[in-house]
């Protein structure tokens, strides 16, 4: 069987939007087999309540009959469908622990009502059907408090669990020692203990019992209430499918005890209790709670007031005109008549007022579809209208996260987003994204929206870790998203985007073209002022250099020994000038890179640099000049910071070209811990880099070395 | 000193220069460096083309090469003439260092490499003593 959690995975697709959701639990996987266990209970159960109900039919013990099937079939479906979710086990628990006690109390019922039945054991059989309830009574609360995600709402619940369960535990040793439980329950076969004191202990569990069993019902309510208030999403309405199937139970009591003086039809509503909760589980239908609810408020209350306005009317207006108790004919037509007159206004007010107390100011899904085509009829404000799309597909599909994009495949943008985007991140993100990457960013599933065959936009939602779009939501998610496609469409919204996106690259390629020749003119004067230093200064010096050397020469065969040492004094001076404009022309632009390239030129660094460097270079051809320049001077910044901030014994760096792009790297041994260091010299080679389409990464954990990637394009 | 004096002495049996160079300056300073050393200086030339004609023409012992001429390169000009073994032992030389051109210095066939300003007669005549 296939677990919550792989079904939760499935419903993360590639974001081509092919196939978004998987069809709920039905799935039987290769990798874990149903376990029998809940068939085996399930047996045991319908063989506990089929005997029981062989032995005849009572009212007093009608309901856990019911309470055992309904429960324990629940329990049984819910495991099979969500193995993950422990709901499914406790309905299984409380199911077989009502068809215990309802085999125990038909056996014993049965056994009064006839005189001469002579089945064996009975004071023990109907002792088992009695005294398990305190504790049946926890365990039915406990499950309902874990409903419907099968954990408590929070940590501190667990400690008002552990006091129900002592007191279940204490209320039952009682019930298994005294017949405390007998009368109510109409069982009249003796108890199989007598220790003497029952009449104290009845004063006492009167008092004590019913106070715990009241106790124990406010816990749970309140334990409802509390998630109820905290939910949302999906668990919010399972809470209110699950509410109102409890509320309608207690109706049908209320009903049944009124109307028929007797609680049948209150005790066969009981069942309707876990089925609706089971549904709710496996998320049958849900997002029409609020439109049940709704139309059974409306119905109710509508009931209610024609009843009370013709009986206001029949007898109001019977006893003001002294007309006795038996019917009139005339009045009844008169009250058919004003309430056939007021109904339809009275509705109207009762709908308006129940779709305020539902809803609030949220439509249903559906509603919100058909206002969402009004508006466009109305011609609303755009804005309002994207909005109001994003917050009805949330609405809609109960997503956590809501983003509507528009434009073509390569560009695409943000145009309204749920939840709404609050003070500073009011302006939306302007940069283009590509339909392949809307899946990033923990964005669970990602539709297209197709307009005449061509791609106008997308919806990205996301739903919590573990839910899954049910296939209801999944319909309703095509839907909107056709409505999207006609939205854009209507408020030309297309168009003018693609034009205003067309700008946005035209201007961003000319930005780029523009930084891209800045970069390569900033080279060609470097490359230009290591020339003119060579050809022009350096070699006047150098002639002078050697000029004095003559001289010194000369003076030396003269004999005048002092002019010989101050002009040869001269010339070493002259020639450590040389030496160091020489290095200075190397750091304006080096020669040998115009000249050698690259891979001659990291050599070059790796013999002047401070560290033993390992050079693996590998260019089977030269390369672009600004490619090779940004190249080398990130290599050398890497060995400057290496040597001057790393600690680190050795270098190593590597390079070579695959597809196209130059991958160069440069790691050391050293302390790590460079990022911090980052923003002097290589931020402004990013800057450089980025011009070329280039990426720099750096990579260094503090006491794990540094390594740095840089990746540039070069066709 | 006593190596360095028997290169001197080496050097003093007349051996004959060529130099190629476009600096005009650098050309009479070395010329006048390596004659007062006792080289003779047969010939100096300003580009690579009109260098091959005379290297060809007047056979020096010794060529002194510059790495940047105007119309090609030291590294290329000497693919152009013979080198050893009958032809003349070439010196290459550069306001550069050889550093700077990788490796190519090492694989130029050139007996050795002199920075401009470290020219003189005892650094030229480490480098084309017999191999």
């Amino acid at each position: 069987m296939t677990t919550g959690a792989t079904l939760a995975g499935a419903g993360v697709s590639p974001p081509d939007g092919a196939r978004i959701s998987a069809p709920v639990g039905k799935g039987t996987g290769p990798d874990s087999r149903p376990s029998r266990l809940p068939l085996l209970l399930s047996v045991v159960c319908a063989a506990l309540v089929v005997g029981g109900f062989a032995l005849g039919a009572y009212l007093a013990n009608l309901h856990n009959g019911l309470i055992a099937v309904a429960f324990t079939a629940v329990g049984a479906f819910v495991i099979r469908r969500r193995p993950g979710n422990r709901v499914g086990w406790l309905f299984m628990a409380t199911g077989i622990a009502h068809a215990v006690m309802f085999f125990g109390r038909q056996y014993g019922l049965y056994s009064g009502a006839h005189e001469a039945s002579t089945l064996p054991a009975v004071s023990w059989v109907t002792w088992m059907g009695v005294w398990p309830l305190p504790v049946v009574l926890v365990l039915t609360g406990v499950t309902l408090m874990c409903f419907p995600d099968g954990a408590l709402p929070s940590p501190r619940w667990r400690l008002v669990v552990a006091v129900m369960a002592a007191a279940g535990a204490l209320l039952t040793a009682v019930s298994a020692l005294w017949p405390v439980e007998y009368a109510d329950n109409s069982i009249s076969v003796p108890h199989p203990f007598d220790l003497g004191g029952y009449d104290a202990v009845q004063t006492v569990w009167e008092v004590a019992g019913r106070t715990a069993y009241f106790l124990f019902q406010v816990a749970w309510v309140t334990c409802v209430v509390v998630r109820l208030r905290r939910a949302s999403g999906d668990e919010a309405r399972q809470l209110k499918w699950f509410v109102y199937a409890v509320a309608m139970g207690v109706v049908a009591m209320v009903v049944s005890v009124i109307a028929f003086r007797s609680p049948v039809l209150g005790v066969l509503a009981v069942p309707v209790i876990p089925v609706v909760a089971g549904a709710a589980i496996l998320k049958y239908r849900l997002y029409d709670i609020d439109v049940v609810i709704n139309k059974t408020l409306v119905v109710g209350a509508m009931a209610g007031i024609v009843t009370a306005a013709y009986v206001a009317v029949v007898a109001g207006a019977g006893a003001v005109i002294g007309v006795s108790a038996s019917p009139n004919l005339a009045l009844s037509l008169l009250a058919t008549a004003i309430v056939a007159v007021v109904f339809e206004p009275a509705r109207r007010r009762v709908q308006a007022w129940i779709d305020r107390l539902v809803y609030g100011n949220r439509p249903t899904p559906y509603e919100a579809l058909a206002r969402l085509s009004t508006q466009l009829l109305d011609g609303s404000q755009r804005g309002e209208l994207l909005a109001g799309l994003a917050s009805t597909v949330a609405d809609g599909v109960g997503a956590s996260e809501v983003t509507l994009w528009v434009g073509s495949s390569d560009d695409l943008v943000t145009v309204a987003s749920w939840p709404p985007p609050a003070g500073e991140e009011k302006r939306l993100p302007a940069t283009p994204t590509d339909v392949e990457s809307l899946g990033d960013g923990g964005r669970t599933h990602v539709r297209p929206i197709l307009l005449h065959g061509k791609l106008r936009g997308a919806i990205t939602l996301t739903k919590a870790p573990g839910e899954v779009l049910t296939a209801d939501e999944d319909r309703l998610l095509g839907d909107l998203v056709a409505q999207a496609g006609l939205v854009i469409d209507n408020v030309g919204l297309g168009a003018e985007l693609q034009e205003r996106l067309h700008q946005i690259s035209v201007q961003a390629a000319e930005l780029r073209a523009a930084a891209k020749r800045i970069v390569a003119a900033q080279d060609e004067t470097r490359r230009r002022i290591e020339r003119d230093l060579h050809d022009g200064a350096q070699q006047r010096l150098v002639t002078l250099a050697l000029h004095l050397q003559a001289g010194a020469d000369r003076a030396a065969s003269s004999g005048d020994r002092e002019l010989a040492r101050s002009l040869e004094e001269a010339r070493l001076q002259l020639t450590e000038a040389l030496a160091e404009l020489r290095e200075m022309a190397r750091g304006i632009h080096p020669a040998i890179l115009t000249q050698e390239g690259l891979d001659a030129a990291l050599h070059f660094l790796a013999e002047r640099s401070q560290l033993p460097v390992h050079v693996a270079v590998t260019l089977d051809r030269r390369l672009p000049q600004d490619v090779e320049a940004t190249a080398y001077f990130v290599v050398s910044e890497a060995l400057t910071n290496a040597a001057k901030h790393s600690g680190a014994s050795s270098v190593a760096v590597e390079g070579r070209l695959t597809d196209g792009r130059l991958l160069i790297q440069v790691s050391d041994n050293g302390v790590g811990g460079a990022e911090g260091r980052r923003g002097s010299g290589l931020q402004g080679l990013a800057d450089r880099l980025a011009t070329l389409d280039g990426r720099l990464t750096v990579d260094s954990a503090e006491g794990g070395g540094t390594r740095l990637r840089v990746e540039i394009p070069c066709g | 000193m006593s190596a360095a004096g028997g290169l001197c002495d080496h050097a003093l049996m007349a051996r004959t220069v060529v130099i190629v160079d476009d600096h005009a300056g650098f050309r009479a300073e070395a010329a006048r460096l390596l004659e007062s050393a006792g080289y003779e200086v047969v010939g100096s030339c300003a580009d690579g083309h009109s260098a091959v004609v005379a290297i060809a023409e007047l056979r020096p012992d010794v060529v002194l090469l510059d790495v940047q001429l105007p119309d090609t390169d030291g590294f290329r000009l000497m693919a152009q003439i013979t080198v050893g073994a009958g032809g003349p032992t070439v010196v290459l030389t550069s306001s550069r260092e050889a550093a700077d051109y990788g490796a190519r210095v090492g694989m130029s066939g050139a007996a050795g490499f002199i920075t401009k300003a470290e020219l003189s007669a005892r650094s030229l005549a480490q480098v084309v003593a017999p191999r």
